[in-house]
């Protein structure tokens, strides 16, 4: 033939999601992770292993996350030991483990970011949605502590018909305990959030899109703090585009479960076929250079996604929202996202956002 | 010097207070804002960089020439070397 192949270039492997435990305190209803029980939990010298792995790939962050990442007793030293390694580190939480002493400690680790779950401004609501009495007391107190240690830590709120409503008094409540944002999931029909779909407990993506303009018009005017919505960049205004960027950084980044199992993201507990390998077996840059999914992936987002994505101006910014939710929805890495899609065939995705 | 003109390939679109350009080729997008719009749309290759700071200061009631040369300045060469504008 004499030309030369082309070959799409393999980036960086930037960021691990790491769900480092599947042991969880609490029963969340919406939980799409569903964690069962930390019986198959790598040890820490696996866990260790991993993150040598990692360092030597030139990882620039990993995420900690879970279940709940504070039932590992050893959860210190891993995160010491991440850091030695000069990465960074961002921690997923319920907070309940987190009084004064731990909030210091991960400050004394210089821990870049940690995010506590709260769903509420009122412990009646939480503590029925999280399934533990008690947990939002604790929760709220990890915030304080957190930023008493000179963290800005930041609430996450799992939003659903029942406290969408309360978003204004959850955002005041949340920059009055010390947050220094609200992040807002509005929860998906993935994991546990399927039966609440079921029982019509999720907004409607018209409620979301309408969520967006009150948080624009009504409640941003009104507090200090940045409130970040989990939408498509296309129903973002520029302004907040501009200023966060937040997308998932699908080209850079994989997933690591706590039994070993190399995924997409926590996806791979849900979605097998999604998952690549064990790190206990094999090695993360062979996985990550030669996955079929994974090259997949590379060939095909952002240019060869689908539908409303394929005309979407953002979609370089965005790679099609969440790959994994697609995939959980159509078996295909490259379909449309859902709320995008459905969006565009109710006539009301943002006309100035689409070209062709 | 000459004068700047929009690349014809690269879209507008205005919403309310905001707007924002799209290379369709290079899916680069920009950011403007109000005083970025009316420098856009004057970019058309018949209008000067000192008309088009004459037009701006008096539209925005900019105080200081000087700081609008230099914001002007700056904002033509990002648009140059993202290829969103060339001198005509």
């Amino acid at each position: 033939m004499g030309a030369m192949m082309e070959t799409k270039t393999v980036l960086n492997l930037s960021t691990i999601y790491f769900y480092i435990t599947d042991g969880c305190n609490l029963r969340c209803r919406h939980c799409w992770i569903t964690p069962d029980s930390a019986e198959k939990d790598m040890d820490t010298d696996a866990v260790k292993g991993a993150i040598e792995q990692a360092g030597e790939m030139g990882v620039r962050s990993i995420k900690i996350t879970g279940g709940e990442p504070f039932l590992r007793k050893d959860i210190f030293d891993i995160l010491r030991f991440i850091r030695e390694k000069s990465i960074q580190v961002i921690v997923e939480t319920n907070g309940i483990f987190i009084k004064d002493k731990e909030a210091q400690e991960l400050r004394d680790l210089k821990v870049s970011h940690v995010s506590v779950s709260v769903d509420s401004f009122t412990a009646e609501f939480h503590d029925e949605f999280r399934g533990e009495k008690g947990s939002f007391d604790a929760s709220v107190a990890a915030i304080k502590a957190l930023r008493k240690a000179d963290f800005k830590p930041q609430m996450i709120t799992s939003i659903c018909r029942k406290n969408a409503k309360d978003l204004r008094k959850i955002a005041l409540f949340a920059q009055s305990i010390g947050a220094g944002s609200l992040k807002l999931n509005p929860i998906t029909s993935m994991g546990r959030g399927e039966e609440m779909d079921k029982h019509g407990e999720l907004l409607s993506i018209e409620e979301i899109i309408e969520l967006e303009k009150y948080i624009n018009t009504d409640v941003l005017p009104n507090i200090n703090i940045p409130i970040l919505l989990d939408i498509p960049f296309a129903f973002k205004k520029m302004s907040y585009i501009k200023k966060h960027k937040g997308r998932c950084g699908i080209l850079g980044m994989i997933g690591l479960l706590s039994d070993g199992t190399i995924s997409m993201c926590g996806i791979g507990s849900q979605i097998p076929e999604l998952n690549m390998g064990n790190i206990k077996k094999d090695r993360l840059e062979d996985v990550w250079r030669n996955n079929p999914v994974l090259v997949s992936i590379r060939e095909s987002i952002p240019d060869k996604l689908e539908g409303i994505c394929s005309k979407c101006m953002f979609k370089r910014l965005c790679l099609g929202k969440c790959r994994a939710e697609a995939y959980h929805r159509t078996q295909s890495l490259t379909a449309p996202f859902y709320f995008c899609q459905e969006a565009f065939n109710k006539g009301i995705f943002p006309e100035t956002r689409i070209f062709n | 010097m000459a004068n700047s003109k929009v690349n014809k390939k690269i879209i507008l679109r205005e919403e309310g207070d905001e707007a924002f350009l799209f290379n369709p080729e290079t899916g680069t997008i920009k950011t403007l804002n109000l005083t970025g719009i009316s420098i856009w749309k004057l970019c058309d290759g018949s209008h000067s960089k000192e008309e088009i700071i004459d037009r701006v200061t008096k539209e925005y009631d900019v105080k200081s020439k000087d700081i609008a040369k230099k914001d002007l300045d700056d904002f033509l060469q990002m648009l140059e070397k993202a290829d969103f504008i060339s001198n005509a």
